[in-house]
């Protein structure tokens, strides 16, 4: 058949595109597949036997609507043979017939549902999103059985097609902002498109800024909670990472498993938090400040502490403070690239062998190392921010050694004044606390009950803003 | 009407605006201009400040989207109206001088006696410049997330001054006879009238019913703060207040064995410091506002550019110590009280009282020059 072997040779003859003829009372039926991207246990039970087995009329119509046992099949048009093609589905011909029908049949090989590496829980749902999209639809459909779920799909990428999927509550999210996204979305001009992430830099007004205006997920638990509030959620294909729009900054100190936990224990953690913000980002720089320029605030007693393990050093404060810290930067990163057990031998040698040797040959100072290694770990009590907290740390430590406590105080209105200026879909990047908004403190660092939040964050427009019944 | 505050933060803007000039020379100056009796000059400046606040507050209730310049415009015409806003536009810079100035001076004392003043304005610029430039709204966030730290702070100095106090032993409060305190009045007076940038930016406060409420809760929560802080400094320092310029470090460092915590002046350090920058982001966004009405035109990077330039300039090669600018004051200024307690008050009291006008109509005017 002459459209299949253009078909073919538009898709350079490779090995992996199957035809198969069949002929079914006396008419020649065509089968065209990419075999690596099928089900053929699938397409033998519900086409094929089928089709031999049929002693009536042949024709498209006749197959689709009483031979083909198949759930989804359309009829499609010449120029649409090589996108469905490529969509992992069959193309059924009929000698004769201009059209086709395409039927679906995909399957990849995908992983089942896992408890995500990146959002480990405690005590609560640990079902994670997989890197098939349909997983993705699947599970948020189970997590959240409502008529006003709106998921819209597109394809984006001129090479890949990736399916990327919108969701948002249609009686929830602000139509504005959902009608904004999602022109963002159709304007994107690219060739592939392998996470969301490849997506944010589209989707956001300051393409450039050194903080995240998204809040990334893995879990359909926490993408339902945050569609319950108003927002937009995005997912791709082939890729387990839901991001959701509008974003606020507060959202990273907040995690899952603080509603699956005592209030009284959440607000705690969430302090916890944020003081391991600060310690993340501005200790290394305080540390270096008062060592070079401060040191008489610093009590009597901790100077000399200090200065006993750092008066034989050959390097200045601000040298040996960098090199420990891009040395413990180094071998974190050694530790996330290399296969697992050959990261525990790094550790080992980075942490002791160049760590105390270091320490006892008198080339760093006990008091630096802590002073990093409390600052690097910090991070970690917000996973999320922890690569724009890595460069802000080390903007500090800069300000801390050149300009002294006054840089650090600088720096720090510096960074809370740029965090304001981010005000992506109109929600305040701070809120609940810059701007204040009072109705939103209920879930901030000091989180009240779930009974007690009967309205809906204020800082995310959203057409409803209790939730529940509201004659309640 | 984009770039307007919220009340919350304009009364954050107004408790720093208290603290900012008042924590280092300035009750070393009252003590050793009125001894005991410095804490009966503070009270009377800060009521009379109170007083003109709640003018303003009640201007803005009849004039909610009018600022000054417009009101002056109104009654005297644009002539009357920018020499007044020059002069205003003078004193903010010179505010922003003194703060600097006294900021240098605190740093050398306290944290680091060979700190620099070019280091200063490299550390101070770049970070008030970016608040400047990113607008009002911005800016007055970025103070209500930083006013938490400042209260919690402030009330952390006092409780740890307050430990080894006794108000007991507070001096004779009326040594000084009447004349020499109000005589001290007039010659403080530019460390005080803190709250004239809310008749400059009234047009940018977003009106709300409680909003006198809201803002006298912060600044008579703040004064209560300041007024503790005094009577300590008072009764610490008593006849050594010309040795204690640094109020706010040397009432915690007075204490600095308390609870075997050691040096604790760190507090107020990072306190003051936070001020410093605030304070001067809203003395930079008044003189941009008086400068961009002076003008006619509003051009954000033009006023910057000529702001930072006249602070440069000014500081660098004018008044490059705490000396020079505090004589200043004390030689030049020493009458800029008649204009911020008896010419613009008077103004507002006669607005108040005679002016039928209604603010809509005003307003709708000031849209069509627009």
């Amino acid at each position: 058949m002459k459209i299949i072997e253009d078909i073919k040779k538009q898709l350079n003859n490779n090995p992996d595109i199957v035809e198969r003829q069949f002929l079914v009372n006396d008419k020649n039926v065509y089968l065209l597949f990419i075999k690596s991207t099928i089900d053929k246990t699938l397409l033998v039970h519900s086409v094929i036997s089928p089709l031999l087995e049929h002693k009536g009329e042949v024709n498209l119509n006749v197959l689709s609507s009483s031979v083909l046992k198949v759930a989804e099949i359309e009829n499609v048009k010449k120029d649409d043979f090589v996108r469905c093609l490529l969509r992992s589905k069959v193309l059924l011909f009929v000698d004769g017939e201009t059209d086709a029908l395409a039927i679906d049949m995909e399957f990849f090989p995908t992983r089942q549902p896992a408890e995500p590496p990146t959002s480990p829980t405690i005590q609560g749902p640990r079902e994670g999103f997989t890197e098939s999209i349909k997983t993705t639809i699947a599970l948020m459909r189970k997590q959240l059985p409502s008529k006003h779920l709106v998921i819209k799909s597109f394809f984006v990428g001129e090479m890949s097609h990736t399916q990327v999927s919108m969701f948002y509550m249609d009686n929830l999210a602000d139509k504005k902002i959902v009608k904004k996204i999602e022109n963002k979305l159709k304007k994107i001009n690219t060739d592939i498109v392998l996470d969301p992430h490849y997506l944010v830099e589209y989707i956001v007004g300051r393409p450039n800024s050194l903080f995240e205006q998204y809040g990334s997920m893995e879990k359909p638990d926490i993408v339902t909670a945050k569609l319950m509030e108003g927002r937009v959620a995005i997912a791709v294909d082939g890729s387990p990472i839901v991001i959701t729009f509008p974003f606020v900054m507060f959202e990273d100190i907040q995690n899952s498993n603080d509603y699956y936990t005592n209030s009284h224990y959440a607000t705690f953690i969430r302090y916890v938090r944020a003081f391991g913000i600060i310690m993340a980002t501005v200790i290394p720089g305080v540390y270096l400040s008062l060592r070079l320029y401060h040191y008489r605030v610093v009590p009597l007693k901790y100077i000399l502490t200090i200065s006993a393990t750092t008066q034989n050093l050959p390097f200045t404060p601000f040298i040996e403070v960098l090199f420990i810290l891009i040395l413990f930067q180094m071998l974190y990163e050694v530790s996330l690239r290399l296969p697992r057990y050959l990261g525990i031998a790094t550790s080992i040698v980075g942490a002791l062998v160049l760590g105390d040797t270091g320490v006892q040959a008198g080339l760093i100072s006990p008091p630096g190392i802590i002073v990093i290694a409390l600052s690097l770990i910090a991070v970690y009590t917000v996973p999320n921010q922890a690569p724009q907290l890595n460069i802000v740390r080390l903007v500090f430590l800069l300000l801390g050694g050149t300009l002294g406590l006054l840089g650090v105080v600088g720096g720090m209105i510096y960074f809370v004044n740029y965090l304001n200026s981010m005000n992506e879909f109109n929600a305040p990047n701070l809120a609940p606390y810059s701007p204040r908004v009072q109705q939103d403190l209920k879930d901030g660092l000091h989180k009240k009950p779930i009974p007690k939040m009967r309205k809906r964050p204020q800082s995310i427009k959203s057409n409803d803003d209790i939730r529940g019944l509201k004659s309640e | 009407m984009s770039e307007q505050i919220s009340v919350r933060q304009t009364a954050c803007f107004c408790a720093i605006s208290m603290l900012a000039l008042k924590l280092i020379t300035l009750p070393s100056i009252l003590v050793e201009m009125s001894t005991s009796s410095a804490i009966i000059v503070a009270l009377i400046m800060f009521a009379l400040d109170l007083m003109i606040l709640f003018l303003y507050l009640k201007a803005k209730e009849k004039y909610p989207d009018l600022s000054l310049y417009e009101l002056i415009k109104k009654v005297f015409g644009t002539i009357v109206a920018k020499i007044i806003y020059s002069f205003l536009f003078g004193i903010f810079i010179l505010k922003i001088l003194m703060l600097n100035n006294e900021a240098i001076s605190y740093m050398r004392d306290i944290v680091d006696e060979d700190f620099k003043l070019t280091l200063y304005l490299m550390t101070f610029l770049p970070v008030v410049i970016s608040m400047v430039y990113s607008g009002l709204k911005n800016s007055a966030r970025t103070v209500e997330f930083g006013f938490v730290f400042i209260f919690i702070g402030l009330v952390f100095c006092l409780f740890l001054s307050e430990i080894t106090f006794s108000y007991g032993e507070i001096g004779p409060i009326f040594k000084e006879n009447i004349s020499n305190i109000l005589n001290t009045c007039g010659e403080v007076g530019f460390w005080f009238s803190d709250f004239l940038f809310v008749a400059i930016l009234s047009d940018k406060i977003k009106y709300q019913k409680n909003m006198k409420k809201i803002i006298f809760a912060y600044v008579i929560i703040t004064l209560i703060i300041l007024i503790a802080l005094y009577i300590i400094y008072i009764r610490l320092f008593n006849v050594t207040a010309f040795l204690h310029k640094d109020a706010i470090a040397d009432i915690t460092q007075y204490n600095r064995n308390i609870g075997n915590s050691g040096n604790i002046d760190i507090i107020a350090i990072l306190v003051y410091m936070f001020i410093i920058f605030f304070q001067g982001a809203i003395y930079f966004l008044t003189a941009k506002n008086i400068y961009e009405k002076i003008v006619g035109y509003q051009n954000k990077i033009h006023s910057i550019i000529f702001i930072t330039l006249s602070i440069i300039t000014l500081q660098l090669f004018v008044f490059y110590n705490l000396e020079l600018i505090i004589n200043f004051v004390f030689n030049y200024l020493k009458y800029f009280g008649i204009l911020a307690w008896i010419i613009i008050p008077l103004f507002y009291v006669s607005l108040l009282l005679f002016d039928k006008e209604k603010g809509d109509e005003l307003v709708k005017e000031k849209s069509k020059q627009n």
